[in-house]
């Protein structure tokens, strides 16, 4: 049997595995838009903290990430940063959101929102926002699944047969099973994925260069630059501390408030399950060092590769390591594709009909039908995204990036929701609406930044936090709030 | 506010300093042990320093990691 045929194999094996993972929870879990979409709030600590490091180890980390270490150097260490900041805010307010969530039946972030603030039109806002934050999120995990399939088969398998022989295991058990489809996928998903970077990120240095140590010698002799703090920027020049800083800083806040991350608060069976996957988190958070010792590995043994992320993929070809390998390898990577896109997408759905569908209607759906437009949504999303993926030619990293900037926006209404009880109703939207514009505005024209290099979500957050702060402390807030606001304070 | 809760606050917020500004530049430089570049060493420092904090914050919250089999919506 050839290499790729041996590789194809494993692949199908990781998929069947997968989609028989996916199904099965949906036996157990109620047929309702809590169980659906929260689990019936019954996520224990293993699955919570797979959940939460599988669905941020994309595609991105598993291919970018090595990339990043190859092309840039020390800059990849702003990955590991902001996933250290990143988690904390959600020690402390988690256990919170978990237990609004319990009382008033949230399942979405913006319902906490828009039912502490009484506004609509902030629910509306943050649903657009969401989705234009996410579609990018899962076009690129798609286009990772199908490019992961396609090189595999030497292009016997299109891009497009690929991503969706990928997302349509996904597609069935997000379908069938809902959150816990996901939620149970993503531990055996998490798992596989440590076990492949673990393994592929000391054997390829062992390989090469006859450990880490002597590994990162041959790269101080050879290119001293790309171990001189902070790196290197995109186009080869040394990357500035303000753009480190500011862009780990954003992306620690966006890290906290990316909806579907936030969302699994609700999912979990206790505050004290909840804690403790913070408290565990930061193990997960060191499986990002083996991966980005696959990027340094290539460094002196194999200059030039273009793009810089197929590192992994150009190392595994050039070694010829042995086909199961190979084979492992991609099902790992299709792993960290599908485990980050099944929850994107879950939670997509989830958004277009809790917080955008359901209030302009009026509040008119029941439970069963709700859970079935959900349901509908699952689809219509995973069709957007595929379309983009496999048609469209659109920018699609440059987007992600920018969503980053616009997620962080919703900091301060979240802290202001939970922490001030005396901000009036339309404070927040004035300030998520000025940070989205702001960072929008320097993000097309960054040549308009203020302090050049930083990164734009920074300048949307000081509007966001000024425009809120000033709209509360001018305007009279009215009883009802307040009282609200003392409610979310106490509990 | 529990003295070990405001030690995870001040952690992360050093962190943040250390790990978002060149203000202590020499541990960003040089190599550090087994060989690995410091600045990698600092970082990983400052994910154990963050999750030691954590732990000693759940500790005291709830009595030890491993008293995961609460009843629902304990807290």
């Amino acid at each position: 049997m050839t290499t790729a045929t041996v590789a194809l194999a494993t692949c199908g094996v990781y998929l069947v595995a997968t989609l028989v993972m996916g199904l099965l929870p949906g036996l157990r879990v109620s047929r309702s838009v809590a169980g659906y979409v929260a689990a019936d709030r019954s996520m224990d600590t293993l699955v919570l903290y797979f959940v939460l490091g599988a669905s941020i180890f994309s595609s991105f980390a598993f291919l970018g990430a090595p990339g990043w270490a190859y092309s840039r150097g020390l800059a990849a260490l702003y990955v590991i940063a902001y996933g250290i900041l990143g988690m904390v805010p959600f020690y402390f307010v988690g256990p919170r959101v978990r237990r609004l969530g319990e009382r008033y039946g949230f399942v979405t972030q913006a319902e906490l929102l828009a039912h502490r603030f009484d506004s609509r039109p902030l629910s509306v806002l943050m649903a657009l926002l969401s989705l234009g934050a996410f579609v990018p999120y899962l076009v690129l995990q798609m286009q990772g699944a199908g490019l992961i399939l396609s090189t595999l088969t030497d292009g016997r398998i299109s891009l497009a047969a690929g991503a969706a022989a990928a997302y349509g295991v996904v597609l069935v058990y997000v379908l069938w099973s809902g959150v816990l489809g996901v939620g149970w996928t993503n531990t055996f998903q998490g798992v596989f994925m440590m076990a492949i970077a673990w393994f592929l990120g000391l054997y390829l240095p062992y390989q090469l260069h006859g450990g880490v140590g002597p590994m990162f010698d041959a790269i101080r002799g050879e290119r001293p630059e790309l171990l001189m703090a902070p790196g290197l920027a995109a186009d080869g020049s040394s990357w500035t501390w303000a753009a480190f800083g500011s862009s780990v800083l954003v992306s620690a806040i966006g890290f906290t408030m990316w909806p579907h991350l936030f969302m699994k608060a609700y999912a979990a069976r206790s505050d004290r399950s909840l804690r403790l996957t913070v408290v565990l988190y930061p193990t997960f958070q060191i499986f990002l060092v083996p991966i980005l010792f696959i990027g340094f590995a290539g460094v002196v043994s194999f200059p030039g590769v273009e793009p810089a992320d197929s590192i992994l993929p150009h190392l595994l070809v050039r070694l010829e390591v042995p086909a199961l390998l190979v084979g492992l390898v991609c099902a790992g990577a299709l792993a960290a594709s599908m485990s980050s896109g099944d929850s994107i997408l879950h939670a997509a759905a989830s958004i277009v009909v809790r917080d955008g569908i359901r209030p302009l209607s009026g509040g008119g759906l029941d439970d069963r039908r709700e859970r079935g437009a959900i349901r509908v949504a699952v689809l219509v999303v995973s069709l957007v995204a595929y379309y983009f993926a496999v048609v469209s030619r659109v920018d699609l990293v440059a987007l992600l990036l920018a969503a980053y900037g616009g997620v962080a926006q919703i900091m301060p209404p979240v802290l202001a929701a939970l922490y001030w009880p005396r901000v009036p109703r339309q404070a927040p939207l004035a300030g998520l609406a000025a940070g989205i514009a702001v960072n929008c505005l320097f993000l097309l024209r960054p040549e308009l930044k203020p302090i050049a290099g930083l990164h734009e979500g920074v300048f949307g957050l000081a509007a966001n936090v000024v425009v809120l702060g000033l709209v509360a402390l001018l305007s009279r807030v009215d009883e009802r709030t307040a009282a609200r606001g003392g409610e979310y304070l106490r509990t | 506010m529990r003295a070990s809760e405001r030690a995870v606050v001040l952690v992360t917020l050093l962190a943040t300093l250390a790990l978002c500004t060149p203000l202590v530049a020499p541990a960003w430089v040089g190599t550090g042990p087994f060989g690995l570049p410091r600045a990698l060493v600092w970082v990983i420092g400052w994910l154990l320093a963050v999750f030691v904090a954590l732990v000693v914050d759940y500790r005291r919250e709830t009595g030890g990691i491993g008293r995961d089999r609460g009843a629902r919506g304990d807290g």
